[in-house]
């Protein structure tokens, strides 16, 4: 037998591991019979509390698909009833809002939905750490039967309507149905229009219609989310056509995606990508400074260089998408002229520095860092970048040991809700001497119940922190989706999560 | 030195370096600018939360009594609990490193496999072109790195001829072999360069001794002599290049799994550095360095096994 004999078996036992491996041709994710959905998501799931899974929109996604909320934000961005039975009832004093409940609406474990359920969920939700803020205004809350809410408001509150939409007031069965939290929500329940069936840690969640939906039902018989982190690998398997939908394809594949007739990608404006200049550090405790720094960036080149024109440039805070008209009055045009006369009225007319912290695994961070180095250089600010990791980016966030630094919010709805978290993060995690004055106006706003005199107050407010320069919009990322053409339907809601109740797939 | 004393000596030297690594962690990991409670929680927490968490972590008690727990914990066997997942460690695990060692396993068979077949036929036709050309393109595979490789993989195999899966864990033996298969390729793609090099370095050393000669001589020829003399003796230098094989094919899974979502200790140990998630990270190096201590000790003791001229001190 010749020595070349070896090679040959261990070439055969070689072969025999691929076509093992490569028996079967990849059938794909998706199950054999039914409208079952394939998506694959950048992160896996950890936290399905309504309140935890604000840090992570993958988490979020899954609440809002299990739970409803007592109201919801439709298609046009208008609030209609969901597990509520109509609008509220709120008193002459506008401190009491009487909520009916659905007489029809069940969990999904079959048990009726009441008010205690209510009760127990919203003042769960006041706990909450990330967003229990929004639900402050709730002093207390009466269940005069098990059909009726009655909630009673410290102060007057005209954005609690749309506190009530959001998914961290989803309502949950009272006492977490006779669990632990913590057990209750490793596979939570609700009255959302699909039931968690499977969870695999660190792989796959499996979600399934809900046949006692009170509402329109799912067209989907199933929806599998598997984690995969690599924006690219997402994207090959969409095209291999083991997954129908990918949460967040990188920019430089969108253009061959929406080319390709086999596929399409849809996508919406989403939060506000800033940056954030603390007051407290020099140089940037100058006004003129930051002033001079919003007036030299160049924000149309921003978004067609980092954002390849997926997406729209920012002149304000909050997303111009909930603003309803509002007409930036400063920092939205590139001003090189005025830019340097602030500079010179400053405390450094000779010029200055900052140094620029970012994360530097941010699929944008990177790119706007180096645009925003080469615009401020025009007229004599150096940035010095400072890219780093996630960890250490966020440490230096809380530590507010920044000079400057990028952040990207995204919060749905009444531009209150948002103006909120910008006084409770004390500006943008920087000390800003606006907050006390702007804490003044957002009280006015609660108390202000008339939608068109609310909003001229967050115009006001808008024109304010821009004049401030203090958190200073660029650009408005687009939220993308792509999928395979048989998914039908698919749209991104104004609350920034996919119509997943109303995807159908073609046969 | 018996066998078995010299085994007893070398775990004690695994526990001692174990407990180094624990405490070299430990210190690194609380260097950090930030409390877990303020990474956890976020910018929108108050003061008082992040203490409230801080607190709930026992993160504000001195450091020597956190450490001191810390290790009381892990002689019971308790790894903490994970902030990310809110489970425990062990539990995670459980979950992810049976993933990993597939892989491991899995792309160190088949590592064997391609550089026993290309060193022995790379050796027997030695300075012939065949020779060349196996000792030139391996190396290609040395420098590209896993995630291209690993991303040209799919493209030929799961979009363009669509023979494998693109990626994730496929259940059972038949599922686990195709969907590890292409991420263990990756793997060997990238590390078998350096076995087959050394295997064919070996053959060639074997080739020259004198019982070869000598079993020609009696008439031993082709296979039964490579498998009989040649292989046997050609292996036992290499096997110490195998533990270092397995320590780089545990770390080289970090970009692995991420590019082919496998839930594996790689990816789970990319996500608890995201969050600061300081008992899941310990847990993860701890056990990682416990693995690649262990497969030393057992290819060593196995070293004696094969050449009985190795004395075990």
């Amino acid at each position: 037998m010749k020595p070349k004999r070896l090679v040959i078996v261990a070439v055969a036992v070689s072969f025999a591991l691929v076509t093992s491996a490569c028996t079967q041709a990849a059938d794909g994710g998706n199950e054999a019979t039914g409208k079952n959905l394939t998506v694959a998501e950048p992160l896996d799931f950890t936290d399905l509390s309504p309140d935890g899974s604000f840090l992570r929109s993958t988490d979020s996604q899954i609440v809002t698909l299990v739970a409803d909320s007592l109201y919801r934000i439709n298609k046009d961005d208008h609030i209609e009833p969901a597990i509520a039975d109509a609008m509220p009832t709120i008193s002459a004093d506008q401190l009491n809002w009487t909520i009916k409940l659905r007489p029809d609406v069940t969990f999904s474990n079959h048990t009726p939905l009441t008010s205690a359920d209510v009760k127990f969920s919203l003042d769960n939700a006041k706990k909450g750490v990330q967003q229990g803020k929004l639900f402050k205004a709730i002093e207390s809350i009466a269940t005069p039967d098990s059909h009726t809410v009655v909630i009673h408001t410290r102060s007057k509150n005209a954005t609690l309507l749309w506190a009530l939409t959001n998914y961290p007031g989803a309502i949950l069965p009272k006492n977490f149905g006779g669990k632990s939290e913590s057990e209750f929500y490793q596979k939570p329940i609700g009255a959302g229009p699909f039931i968690i069936d499977e969870r695999k840690p660190g792989t796959d969640l499996k979600l399934v219609r809900n046949a006692t939906y009170y509402g329109t039902k799912a067209k989907l018989d199933s929806i599998i989310f598997v984690a995969v982190t690599d924006p690219n690998a997402r994207v090959l398997r969409l095209r291999s056509g083991e997954v129908d939908l990918v949460d967040d394809p990188p920019l430089q594949q969108v253009s061959q995606l929406k080319s390709n007739s086999s596929f399409q990608v849809v996508s919406r404006p989403v939060g506000v990508m800033r940056l954030g200049l603390n007051t407290a550090k020099p140089p940037l405790d100058d006004l003129h400074v930051r002033r001079a720094i919003s007036l030299a960036l160049d924000r149309d080149s921003i978004v067609k260089a980092a954002l390849r024109g997926g997406g729209s440039k920012a002149c304000s805070w909050v997303s111009a998408t909930f603003l309803r008209g509002y007409q930036p009055q400063f920092g939205c045009t590139t001003e090189l002229v005025q830019a340097k006369t602030e500079l010179a009225q400053s405390a450094y007319p000779n010029g200055t520095s900052f140094s620029l912290v970012y994360d530097s695994a941010d699929s944008l961070m990177p790119l706007t860092a180096q645009i925003v180095q080469s615009d401020l250089a025009k007229i004599g600010i150096s940035v010095n970048l400072n890219g780093t990791t996630n960890q250490l980016y966020k440490a230096a966030l809380t530590n507010k040991s920044f000079q400057g630094r990028f952040s990207l919010f995204a919060l749905p709805g009444d531009p209150g809700l948002s103006i909120n978290n910008y006084i409770a993060t004390t500006a943008e995690g920087t000390s800003s001497k606006l907050v006390p004055h702007i804490t003044e106006e957002y009280q006015q706003s609660l108390a202000t119940f008339d939608e068109a005199a609310r909003f001229k107050i967050y115009d006001n407010v808008m024109n304010e922190i821009a004049e401030n320069s203090d958190a200073v919009g660029l650009y408005s990322p687009n939220k993308l989706w792509a999928s395979s053409s048989k998914v039908v339907g698919a749209s991104i809601l104004p609350t920034n999560k996919l119509n997943f109740a109303d995807i159908d797939l073609a046969p | 030195m018996t066998r078995l004393r010299y085994i007893g000596k070398r775990l004690l030297y695994v526990v001692l370096t174990l407990w180094g690594v624990s405490l070299l962690l430990f210190l690194l990991l609380h260097s950090l600018p930030s409390s877990p409670g303020e990474l956890m929680l976020g910018e929108g927490a108050t003061p008082d939360q992040v203490v409230a968490i801080n607190h709930t972590l026992g993160y504000d008690r001195p450091m020597v009594i956190q450490y001191s727990s810390y290790l009381t914990g892990l002689f019971q066997g308790d790894l903490g609990t994970s902030y990310l997942f809110h489970r425990p460690v062990s539990e995670e695990l459980g979950i992810a490193l049976p993933v990993t060692l597939k892989l491991a396993v899995y792309a160190l068979v088949l590592d064997i496999l391609v550089a026993v077949s290309l060193a022995t036929l790379a050796a027997m036709n030695k300075n012939k072109p065949i020779d060349h050309a196996i000792r030139a393109i391996p190396l290609v595979g040395i420098g590209m790195p896993p995630f291209w490789t690993g991303t040209i993989l799919l493209v030929i195999f799961a979009v363009g001829l669509k023979v494998l899966p693109a990626g994730g864990l496929q259940d059972g033996i038949v599922g686990n072999l195709r969907s590890l298969f292409l991420p263990a390729l990756t793997q060997t793609i990238v590390a078998s360069a350096i076995l087959t090099r050394s295997l064919r370095q070996s053959i060639l050393e074997v080739l020259q001794s004198d019982y070869i000669l000598s079993a020609r001589a009696k008439g031993v020829r082709g296979f039964r002599l490579v498998v009989r003399h040649i292989l046997p003796n050609a292996i036992v230098p290499t096997l110490s290049l195998l533990s270092v094989l397995f320590a780089g094919l545990i770390g080289g899974v970090l970009i692995t799994e991420s590019v082919f979502g496998l839930p594996g200790i790689g990816s789970m140990v990319v996500r608890a550095f995201q969050v600061y998630d300081i008992p899941l990270v310990s847990g993860i190096t701890l056990v990682t360095a416990a693995l690649i201590l262990l497969m030393n000790l057992l290819l060593d003791v196995l070293y004696s096994i094969l050449d009985p001229r190795v004395t075990l001190r």
